[in-house]
């Protein structure tokens, strides 16, 4: 388990994530969405023909889809005021020191240098729409891994591509996936051959830093039979009054005797909206995990999901939400039981503080014919303040046979008897409510790599001094 | 003038009034015994003692170190260098013993984050540690586990000891530290607490039975009844209890445990 | 033919305010459409094939046979609720209709117009008595329509129980068939109500059970459902008077073909409010159930505790159980606990049985008594606890 070490107090999100530094870009299409700005982020980026018509088509479903009418309320987006593409170097990287300097001071600011140095196998850093840095342990390439980013890996690779983009999550899915496919620009793309094993993570840090920005990368990761990655990606972004949009589809295939886990510290600020479609597709005895953690951010509405597809898959998640002031996390998780003999797991444990609202969303469906499946979902709410809200919606369909299901979920708030306990040793009322907040969340920091574990523990205690936003 | 002085203290729980006026004057050096029957107010006095937010105190003032410490948040009272070893400690899910403990221990230290002179060391928290799991027959094994998370009943009383002995108070109490507890794990527990006794800590044993004040010696003992003292006195009180219970105050129970099978 | 106005004129010797009533609830049900699939409380609930027209011979009056207690205390009616109607409007007027609302949806108006042979029961102030009242809904024959409604009202410190018994003479028929509740306890009142459904098994069934409590209120209701081959039951209680504690059990059995939806709200509307909800089913066949419960705390409803569970035992490879248990909680001084499984019977529990010497089936048999065992022991009052085994011995056995 991670043991946390005393954190410094006083910092706050402004300081840390929340800067800014001026705006200095190659090119910045205009605000607003349309075929013509959708023409010019494709010719910016040289694709080929069958990608540009993939674009055009989403945008009009994007166009002819409603908006959500469940969840949270996304009436407030204006998207003819959001800036779809941005590019601020006219080049990737490999190395820091390469990059524009204030860019480089961003991610030095945040400590992604110092992170891959340490204890990352490779490292992929997007500054608004395009992929700035990049770089892969040489010993990985050699084994065939390949981590690029996801424009790079149409031009480079541009079979294996064609083969799964959009075959995970068609435009048509959502309202948001197809805009991604419209505007989308950057993401990561993961190749790992059969039987190789990517033991140290992988880590795509992501940073918007204009006002009204819009940031739709796409993520394609692809586990070949019998191997590992374990991906992680970060995200933030400065505190601006009005709003920015994030908008990301991440697909993943995860084949025989694969097991990928992906891992998310979103930590947007709070202006930002994050409306993201994950799911990942597992075959036979295959294992997908998503270890979720949402903090930042005004609204997020996002439920990784996991097909199902062959008998022995396997799918987890494992979700953490917190919501401050003025923020709703929709957050939860799906699980599709297509095959029989498969099984799946979802934990959800959410903090809602301040006037926060979070919002467990869940769906089990156990489609005819996949029998023997069990499915368990277990959602723990902790509310700290009687201004708060948590909301569970768990929806189950079965139509199998021999299924096992379970769902269990409890709301509480912090008890006065632990409060009263760690108190009792001298421990002062606002550090012994975070430590029974990091004890709560304990079952998700637990997963993560001792670095995350802190940083996770350290912006819980950010968010318990209310100075986040 | 003592150092810890407890006057007048009356309390209730959910509007009934439990403790009628306690005094108790306790010097650091000296072991204390409270001693009654069911329903006497012992737990009472220790939760109240300690700030437990379900008691209420009605009057009387408890005096440490020049300080009302009834007016003290429950962390500051233990910071002052109070601490009480619970009856019944809670459950506490997904905090480590070992995170606790030294969360606990930089607390006391006036540890807040910045001055790494205050903060214990690994060494230092190691060396502590180790010294007294001898003492108490315990491993370390207990260290990654969640607070108090599946102990048995003597792992959990024993574990209390172990904290008093990391966190050094200067007034200890011990509420019902016996309870369900067989012989040896009272005994290994006495011995950590004799180890710890001498001019810098005063101690307040609360206890219906007799049998722990056989392994810690009290120097003075005092009989609750009804919120009340009704008899205080050197240890020959607990022998006086041993043998007729607290008949001659009304109440047909004894002072002695049950056999511990 | 139909459900319309005409047939409406067969009510007739009403007073104007329920005529008025009936008829407005009519152009309700015309006007609402039928729930669409989108609807989420419909998702999972087909009534495409229900064509209300089908059965619009109102079977009415003779179906209720009302047993009343012997040596009721004074003061207390208990009558057919259209005589009610008559002999009581200040106390059936303000109430009828106002918890079981007729706009809620074309069932809810449709039972609302055409309601029948119902019950009214209306116990003052500090009265108690233990005998339970017995109602008894009869369907004589198939092909037609049966609509009791019952309207309960306990005084304050009232102390009390009812069964409602909604009985086939022939199991295999057809027909329509509703049984709505509305309950309202007055401060400090105890009531035992039971719900025991037992129509025939090609019929189509809904029920909506409302109940408000006030101050310190206890409300111990219990449904049974055995019956119908469509059956869809909506029970809420609206915890509306600090100290007021609602218990909401059920068992279903469901077999054959049959169909069961249950929808449940828990409302805390005020602090220290107490709500217990256990429903438990059993399928066997190809049967298929929906559960969807909510619990729902309301912004100043602190102190509450709210527990809800469903439990499904899957006895067959064909059957389906859904559960949806679904909270909002807008206090966080409250505690609540919610859980769903579904499920077949535990292999282990069944070897152990059998290692035993038990057969396959004894030890089946065993462990679904024993699945509903806990629950039948809440039932409120002895008479239908052991009407309840009697049917479940009869039907599991």
């Amino acid at each position: 388990m991670a043991t946390v070490p005393k954190v410094e107090v006083g910092t706050d999100y402004k300081e840390k994530y929340g800067f800014f530094v001026p705006e200095e870009y190659v090119f910045k299409a205009k605000r607003g969405l349309n075929p013509e700005i959708v023409k010019e982020i494709s010719w910016m980026k040289q694709e080929p023909e069958w990608m540009l018509n993939m674009r055009l088509r989403s945008l009009e479903i994007f166009r002819k889809k409603p908006m959500p009418t469940w969840g949270a309320d996304l009436s407030v987006i204006d998207f003819e005021n959001i800036f779809y593409y941005l590019k601020a170097s006219d080049k990737q990287s490999k190395s820091w020191e390469e990059l524009p300097p204030d860019i480089k001071a961003t991610y030095d600011r945040l400590g992604v240098p110092e992170a891959e140095r340490k204890f990352l196998a490779g490292v992929s850093a997007q500054y608004e729409s395009e992929v700035v840095y990049h770089s892969l342990q040489e010993k990985l390439t050699q084994q065939g891994v390949i981590f690029t980013d996801t424009d790079s890996a149409l031009r480079d690779h541009p079979e294996l591509f064609k083969q799964y983009f959009g075959t995970v999550i068609p435009p048509a899915d959502n309202k948001f996936s197809a805009l991604n496919t419209a505007v989308w620009s950057g993401g990561s793309f993961i190749y790992v051959p059969k039987g190789v094993k990517v033991e140290i993570p992988l880590q795509a840090y992501f940073r918007i830093n204009a006002e009204n920005m819009g940031q739709f990368e796409r993520t394609l990761i692809i586990c070949d039979e019998g191997s590992f990655v374990h991906y992680i990606e970060g995200c933030t972004a400065p505190i601006y009054t009005t709003d920015s949009l994030h908008s990301a589809v991440v697909e993943i295939i995860v084949k025989k005797n694969a097991r990928c886990r992906y891992t998310t510290i979103q930590n947007w600020s709070t202006n930002v909206f994050n409306l993201v479609t994950k799911r990942a597709m597992a075959y036979a005895d295959a294992t997908m995990e998503w270890v979720d953690g949402n903090l930042g951010s005004q609204i997020t509405m996002k439920y990784p999901s996991v097909y199902l597809m062959e008998p022995g898959a396997k799918g987890d998640v494992l979700s953490v939400a917190f919501a401050g002031k003025g923020q709703h996390q929709d957050a939860g998780g799906k699980m599709i039981h297509v095959a029989p003999n498969t099984t799946s797991t979802i934990t959800s444990k959410s903090i809602s503080k301040g006037g926060g609202r979070t919002s467990y969303r869940g769906h089990i469906k156990i489609y005819p014919g996949a029998n023997n499946c069990k499915s368990f979902v277990k959602c723990d709410a902790l509310l700290l303040d009687d201004e708060s809200r948590s909301d569970t919606y768990p929806y189950n369909d079965v139509d199998a046979e021999n299924v096992t299901l379970g769902h269990e979920a409890t709301v509480s708030k912090v008890s006065d008897e632990q409060l009263f306990y760690l108190m009792s040793r001298g421990i002062p009322r606002a550090e012994a409510e975070t430590m029974i907040v990091n004890g709560f969340i304990e079952p998700f920091t637990k997963e993560l790599p001792l670095e995350y574990a802190v940083e996770l523990n350290r912006l819980i205690q950010l968010e318990m001094e209310g100075s986040v936003g | 003038m003592a150092d810890f002085e407890i006057k007048d203290l009356r309390a209730s729980v959910e509007g009934r009034e439990i403790l009628k006026g306690v005094s108790l004057a306790i010097s650091r050096g000296e072991v204390h015994a409270v001693m009654g029957p069911n329903g006497s107010g012992k737990s009472t006095l220790s939760h109240t003692l300690m700030g437990h937010p379900g008691y209420t105190v009605d009057g009387g003032s408890v005096i440490f170190k020049g300080q009302n410490v009834l007016e003290l948040e429950p962390d500051e009272r233990a910071r002052l260098g109070m601490f009480l070893a619970f009856q019944y400690p809670v459950v506490v899910p997904g905090i480590s013993m070992a995170n606790f403990l030294r969360t606990a221990m930089n607390s006391k230290r006036g540890y807040d984050g910045k001055d790494k002179s205050k903060q214990v060391t690994p060494k230092e928290f190691r060396g502590l540690l180790k010294g007294e799991l001898e003492v108490l027959h315990m491993d370390d094994s207990f260290l990654p586990r969640y607070i108090n998370d599946g102990f048995s009943g003597g792992e959990k009383k024993r574990a209390e000891i172990l904290q008093m002995a990391m966190l050094k108070p200067e007034i200890a109490i011990l509420d019902e530290t016996d309870s369900g507890l067989d012989i040896d794990s009272i005994k290994f527990v006495a011995e950590a607490v004799n180890r710890m006794r001498g001019p810098e800590l005063g101690i307040l044993i609360i206890t219906h039975y007799t049998r722990i004040l056989e392994f810690i010696k009290p120097d003075f003992v005092h009989v609750l009844v009804d919120g009340k003292f009704v008899l205080s006195g050197g240890p020959e009180v607990a022998e006086r209890l041993e043998k007729t219970g607290y008949a001659e105050w009304g109440k047909e129970e004894t002072a002695q445990p049950e056999e511990v099978a | 033919m139909g459900f319309n106005a005409e047939s409406l004129e067969e009510l007739r010797g009403e007073p104007d305010w329920l005529r008025d009533r009936r008829q407005s609830a009519l152009a309700t049900y015309e006007r609402l459409p039928s729930p669409s699939k989108t609807d989420e409380e419909w998702r999972r609930t087909d009534v495409s094939r229900f064509n209300p027209s089908d059965f619009s011979k109102l079977e009415h009056l003779d179906g209720l046979k009302l047993e009343r207690p012997s040596g009721l205390p004074a003061g207390v009616i208990l009558k057919p609720l259209r005589q009610a109607a008559m002999d009581h409007p200040e106390l059936v007027e303000p109430r009828l209709f106002s918890l079981v609302h007729a706009d809620r949806d074309r069932f809810a108006a449709l039972h609302a117009a055409f309601f029948t042979g119902g019950t009214f029961l209306y116990v003052p102030d500090g009265v108690e008595f233990d005998q339970p009242v017995l109602g008894q809904h009869l369907s004589h024959e198939g092909g037609n329509s049966v609509l009791p409604h019952t309207l309960i009202v306990a005084g304050r410190g009232a102390r009390f129980n009812y069964l409602d018994e909604y009985i086939a003479e022939d199991d295999a028929e057809t027909g329509y068939r509703t049984g709505s509740t509305e309950i309202f306890l007055g401060e400090g009142s105890q009531v035992g109500y039971v719900a025991v459904q037992k129509w025939g098994r090609k019929v189509w069934h809904f029920a909506d059970q409302r109940a408000e409590l006030g101050k310190d209120s206890t409300l111990r209701l219990f449904n049974v459902t055995l019956g119908g081959k469509f059956s869809k039951t909506r029970v809420e209680a609206s915890l509306a008077g600090e100290g007021a504690n609602a218990e909401l059990k059920a068992i279903y059995f469901a077999s054959g073909d049959q169909f069961f939806d249950f929808h449940t709200l828990q409302d805390h509307r005020v602090g220290n409010t107490r709500s217990d909800l256990l429903f438990r089913g059993a399928l066997q066949d190809v049967s298929r159930t929906v559960y969807a419960g909510m619990i729902r705390i309301e912004k100043h409803a602190a102190r509450s505790d709210a527990y809800q569970a469903n439990r499904n035992l899957v006895l067959s490879d064909k059957a389906k159980a859904t559960s949806i248990p679904m909270l909002e909680i807008d206090n966080n001084d409250v505690r609540c606990t919610h859980g769903a499984t579904v499920g077949p019977v535990d292999p282990e529990h069944l070897f152990y049985l059998r290692s035993r010497g038990i057969p396959l089936q004894t030890a089946k048999r065993m462990l679904i008594q024993g699945f509903f065992g806990d629950v039948l022991d809440r039932i409120p009052f002895e008479h239908a606890r052991k009407l309840v085994e009697a049917e479940l011995e009869s039907r599991i056995g």
